[in-house]
């Protein structure tokens, strides 16, 4: 049984999340008029944010082992999202590493923290592909997640 | 555990995979990619082999009583081949058929875990 406590705040500077989440949020700046009632208000996180921490704190009671690092730096990644990103379901593997899945009618967005590495996969609708680490897949991940956004009811 | 020197398993065997309640997507319709996470203390997925299984004269059902909770999920062994994964049998004391699979990589990436998450088949 592993018990860890999320961060649901800011995160903090010094730690790969942060630097992500710095590298990201700039991105989410609006892109025209057509895209800019879908983005974030400041720093307000998604509105199911506390749900999938309280998921993952109970899935976290129940698995074998949990990568806190991998967890928290997820849990910092989901809520430097936009508000109006699509809640995402998410699991903890056997490896202990954290996944959040999006599968919509626009694509399939699959990411993963790890002790290995944070990596991202994307699979459109006709099967077009790619996945890398996450670090390095930025601005692909961006168009990603606006396109998620624009699907969202 | 040491893998033991029975036959290669035919392509049209089917592998079975256990998976947790919370591994299961919100609609229901297929495992999470994370249930296609490697454990730690081999290195491999765990996995069910129905030639085994069929001979020791164990059921799928058989399968999902000893971990209850859990549903299964089956795939053939050509389909998991074809994504990069070797199988290896690599029997257990629980329960016949055991396998453990593994990416010829070395490390299964999210669009492999992603694609077995599509590919497999409720087993119910």
């Amino acid at each position: 049984m592993t018990s860890v406590a999320l961060p649901i705040g800011p995160a903090r500077s010094g730690t790969s999340g942060a630097t992500l989440l710095q590298t990201l949020r700039p991105l989410f700046l609006p892109r025209g008029s057509s895209v800019s009632t879908l983005l974030a208000r400041g720093d307000r996180p998604p509105g199911w944010l506390s749900g999938v921490i309280a998921q993952l704190e109970d899935m976290g009671e129940s698995v074998e082992f949990v990568d806190e690092s991998a967890l928290r730096r997820g849990v910092r990644f989901l809520a430097g999202l936009p508000e109006a990103m699509p809640e995402p379901f998410v699991a903890i593997g056997d490896d202990g590493s954290v996944g959040a899945e999006w599968e919509c009618a626009v694509g399939h967005l699959y990411l993963t923290f790890s002790q290995a590495a944070d990596e991202v996969y994307w699979c459109s609708p006709d099967g077009q592909e790619w996945e890398g680490l996450l670090v390095r897949s930025i601005p692909r991940l961006v168009d990603a997640i606006f396109e998620l956004m624009a699907d969202r009811p | 555990m040491t893998a033991d020197t029975s036959p290669v398993p035919a392509d049209h065997c089917l592998l079975y995979r256990l998976i947790r309640p919370d591994w299961v997507a919100p609609d229901g319709n297929r495992p999470k990619s994370q249930a296609f996470s490697d454990h730690p203390a081999d290195g491999a997925l765990s996995m069910f082999l129905s030639d085994e299984m069929e001979a020791a004269g164990k059921t799928v059902a058989d399968l999902a009583k000893l971990w209850p909770g859990y549903r299964v999920c089956g795939i053939t062994v050509g389909q998991v081949r074809a994504l990069g994964q070797q199988v290896v049998r690599d029997p257990i004391e629980e329960f016949p058929g055991h396998a453990a699979v593994r990416d010829l990589t070395g490390r299964r990436s999210g669009g492999t875990r992603a694609k077995l998450a599509k590919a497999v088949k409720w087993c119910e």
